[in-house]
């Protein structure tokens, strides 16, 4: 069995196929020459009842005649020698015991007692009640008075249709034969056109897994396997998509890192080296850029956490009005000198909403920070809260340079960061963390936008019950 | 600290005898600064302060807070005595002598 198992698909599949084939055609050659052969006898015992009838009515006249059986030899003697006047078999009276037409014949009394027999090959004492119905019957005024029974009706033939049902064996076995070995070779070809793919889709498997993600996997055929080589080819797409994510992703936050790093050494260089005094203010500017560097560490680390389902939350009751009223006071300050709007639309009743106040903080400046960033001035960016039974709907909306459906759909993205230059100061991670966030909070974000249209981004968030 | 006085109970402050109108973040911002007099503050320190979150790319958002504070508390806010510069690095709060 586990060496079955071992075998190649192709010769399982061949072993399967043949043994069926086999099996099928052994069937069809015993059921084909059964009955082929059954109706080939039929058709013999009726030609030589033809045959037989002129001695059948012989025979009658006989019994008439003499009143019974006693010297019907010489019937039949009559007819062993040359003269029988039927038959297109030719004469086979050189063969002792048949007739000219080269066929035993065979009497019996209507309760089937042999009484005369041309051979002794068929002499028997007594013919089976079975066998009787076959015989041809002999009537004297309408009375049955024996049975006359050619060879073919008990099973026995002359040579001549010996060598008919012989080669109707012999054509049904050829016929199996050559089918058997035309399919036996088309099988062989079919399999080859179904398993080769296997072959090549193997090797295209084991050059992605080798680390190669360049060869594109093309089989070329529409079938299943079509279908799976297209799927490995996907599959390979995004294995070099997130690998390059991945090199972009460690390269980015290495540059993001170096440049901060490199200044705050040769700052510390310079002050241990006399060459600038330890002041407050070269010692505030070390302060700031570290402040960036721990800002990008916590957005990393925010990052890795929330796609681990593992942010923490320190989650409390907050009133989102007096919340929201404070950012206002923020972006306006902010917006002040861009001659920037801002709105904010707050329904009057608004229930408390439960959230890590921080964290809600970030997702709004996240949102806001993006929209103050793709807008210009005379631009307009609000803050809509829709008060719902079940949630409460935040958006925030501006009326900037929007986004086209490519940056649409990778906005949430980690490390995707648009149509912006590398020494952004940025890793692109702020709206996926902001996503992250508001997954935490069981709510949900989205964001609609057409392009020097403006953008809508909406999220979220569960009301004290 | 000088001049100034800080009433957190009721976020108010005054200068000498005048109340001073400053908006919520503004009187966060002075009492911050007011608590360790003196101290030279980041803008990113004071901006996690005073906004609850902040990023790099929002820092400069304290400028216009110190700018609207300098306006209330300063009587020339071009030459300020108390919310000083630090150049490089951020503010200070300081008595208001020269």
């Amino acid at each position: 069995m586990t060496r079955l198992k071992s075998l190649p698909l192709l010769y399982k599949l061949f072993l399967g196929l043949a043994v069926v084939g086999v099996i099928s055609l052994v069937a069809v050659y015993f059921v084909a020459t059964h009955f082929i052969l059954d109706d080939v006898k039929r058709f013999l015992i009726s030609e030589t009842a033809g045959q037989a009838g002129s001695l059948q009515e012989e025979l009658a006249s006989f019994y008439a005649r003499n009143g019974g059986w006693k010297g019907v030899e010489e019937v039949f003697d009559a007819h062993t020698n040359a003269g029988w006047r039927g038959g297109g078999y030719g004469t086979h009276g050189s063969e002792a015991g048949r007739f000219q037409w080269g066929e035993h014949v065979l009497l019996t009394d209507p309760v089937g007692t042999v009484l005369y027999a041309s051979s002794e090959g068929i002499r028997r004492e007594t013919i089976s009640a079975g066998t009787l119905s076959k015989g041809l019957p002999i009537l004297v005024l309408g009375e049955e008075v024996g049975r006359l029974f050619t060879g073919a009706m008990l099973g026995r033939f002359s040579g001549l249709e010996e060598d008919l049902l012989a080669s109707v064996r012999r054509s049904v076995a050829v016929a199996a034969f050559i089918s058997l070995f035309v399919a036996t070779a088309v099988d062989l070809l079919l399999l080859r056109l179904i398993t080769a793919p296997f072959g090549r889709l193997i090797r295209a498997t084991q050059v992605i897994s080798s680390g190669d993600l360049t060869q594109p996997v093309a089989i070329g055929t529409q079938d299943e396997i079509g279908e799976l080589s297209r799927v490995l080819d996907d599959l390979r797409m995004s294995l070099a998509r997130s690998e390059e994510v991945r090199r972009h992703m460690l390269a980015d936050i290495a540059h993001e890192l170096r440049n901060p790093l490199a200044f705050l050494r040769a700052k510390v260089e310079a002050m241990l080296d006399g060459i600038q005094p330890a002041s407050e203010e070269n010692l505030g500017s070390l302060s700031e850029k570290l402040y960036h560097l721990s800002h990008l560490v916590d957005e990393l680390q925010d990052i890795a956490l929330a796609e681990a389902n593992e942010l923490p939350l320190d989650v409390d009751t907050l009133d989102l009005v007096e919340l929201l009223h404070n950012v206002e006071e923020d972006v306006r300050t902010l917006l002040a000198g861009d001659r920037k709007e801002f709105r904010l639309e707050v329904p009057s009743l608004l229930p408390r909403i439960r959230a890590d106040r921080r964290r809600l903080l970030q997702v709004l400046w996240n949102l806001l920070s993006n929209a103050i960033r793709h807008t210009t001035a005379g631009d307009v960016v609000t803050i809509q809260v829709e008060s719902h039974p079940e949630e409460v709907l935040i958006h925030v909306i501006d009326t900037g340079e929007g986004m086209d459906e490519e940056t649409l759909a990778h906005v949430f993205d980690r490390f995707y960061r648009g149509g912006r230059k590398r020494a952004s100061e940025s890793l692109g991670l702020g709206l996926a963390i902001t996503k992250e966030i508001v997954r935490a909070h069981g709510g949900r974000i989205w964001v609609e936008s057409r392009p020097s249209e403006g953008t809508r981004f909406s999220f979220t968030l569960e009301p004290v019950a | 600290v000088g001049a100034l006085t800080i009433d957190q109970a009721r976020r108010e402050a005054w200068r000498g005898e005048e109340c001073l109108a400053l908006t919520p973040t503004e009187f966060d911002l002075l009492s911050f600064l007011a608590r360790q007099p003196n101290r030279v503050f980041t803008r990113m320190q004071l901006l996690e302060e005073v906004q609850g979150y902040t990023t790099p790319a929002l820092m400069r958002n304290i400028d216009n807070h110190v700018m609207n504070l300098r306006r209330k508390i300063e009587e020339d806010p071009a030459h300020p005595r108390f919310l000083k510069t630090v150049y490089g690095v951020g503010y200070k709060l300081t008595a208001g002598k020269e």
